[in-house]
């Protein structure tokens, strides 16, 4: 299962289709220490790519509900698809007194400060060293306007096919341990509900 | 046989009745914001300090019980904040278990209800079912988070 990715981090492979949006990359990604698994909110492919504007966020990668793959950003550059890191020694129990003391009124701005000092895996994979993959999907009921009310559509079987096809090729290929792979709300603050039955 | 086309009618017809056509700020145009121009006429506070265990946080009950938001502060929201699409808030934005809800008025008559979370996220879901996202890095309140 080896992906060929020329010199642009673009995947060479009939099961992806090069739809790159040049304004969703940003910087230089140097080394890619994780996956991060995302629901894009709209209902459709077409409606995402359409959102990839000037100054959008997006991720690398996307599975239409048919399964059908999109790469959307070079595998080289980063994009903006984590937001601010949750403190993952929190969600191991092996935060230090002081430290556990300090997240309880620590803002989420200072405590990605805070995380970005340490390194994978004591960290959680961020923007500048992980691979995005966003499943279309939205969260409903849409005419909700209280957050909490919202719950993330299911993944469909052939997204989830795609998606452990894509997931262990591109483990095997960069290195990333299977460890490393999240869903977006473990990462960051997040709809609970996100991904929540994507499968890998 | 005519009582049972004339019920497949009905069916139909009530189907047809409450449809609503797609919205393309939901669709196709989820990465817009809404166009919507009118300033605020009133605001009210319904609950401060409200929590929910929807968005994955660390933020505990008690944690929101301390994000109180003023009447000056909601008024602010609303006068400085920018819009949104739902894209950004509903995926891009970072997002807090801490909110406040309430009322809105606006000068064109329109009425609504708001919530805004810690993370600076705001929403208006107008009467008539329209959603409105806004985001504020301007605010001042000290009860947000930094931007």
């Amino acid at each position: 299962m080896v992906l060929n990715i020329n010199a642009l981090g673009h995947v060479l492979d009939p099961r992806i289709k090069l739809s790159i949006r040049p304004h969703i990359e940003r910087g230089p990604m140097l080394h890619v220490q994780g996956i991060i698994v995302h629901q894009t909110g709209s209902p459709t492919a077409q409606s995402t790519l359409n959102g990839y504007g000037p100054r959008a966020n997006g991720a690398h990668l996307l599975i239409d509900k048919d399964g059908t793959i999109y790469q959307t950003a070079s595998l080289l550059k980063q994009t903006a698809h984590v937001g601010r890191l949750r403190a993952r020694c929190i969600a191991r129990s092996s935060c230090s007194p002081t430290e556990a003391r300090a997240f309880v009124n620590m803002s989420p701005s200072a405590r990605n400060r805070h995380e970005m000092t340490k390194q994978v895996p004591d960290r959680y994979p961020s923007n500048e060293d992980s691979i995005g993959i966003e499943l279309v999907g939205q969260a409903f009921p849409l005419s909700e306007s209280r957050s909490d009310k919202q719950t993330y559509e299911a993944v469909t079987s052939a997204q989830n096919a795609s998606l452990k096809w894509l997931v262990g090729a591109l483990a095997m290929q960069l290195g990333v341990p299977m460890t490393e792979i999240f869903r977006h709300p473990v990462v960051s603050q997040k709809n609970a509900t996100e991904a929540a039955t994507a499968a890998w | 046989m005519v009582k049972c086309f004339a019920l497949s009618l009905l069916a139909a017809f009530s189907i047809a009745a409450v449809a609503t056509p797609t919205d393309p700020y939901e669709g196709e145009k989820y990465g817009e914001s809404r166009p919507y121009s009118s300033t605020v006429k009133s605001v009210d506070i319904t609950r401060n300090g409200l929590w929910t265990d929807h968005v994955s946080s660390d933020e505990t009950p008690e944690h929101c019980a301390g994000f109180i938001l003023r009447l000056a502060d909601v008024r602010e929201y609303f006068r400085v904040s920018r819009r949104a699409s739902l894209k950004e808030y509903g995926h891009d934005l970072d997002m807090s278990r801490c909110h406040a809800i309430g009322r809105i008025r606006f000068a064109n008559g329109d009425r609504g209800e708001w919530e805004i979370d810690r993370a600076r996220r705001g929403s208006v879901r107008l009467s008539d079912g329209r959603m409105l996202y806004f985001y504020c890095e301007a605010c001042q309140a000290k009860a947000f988070y930094e931007p």
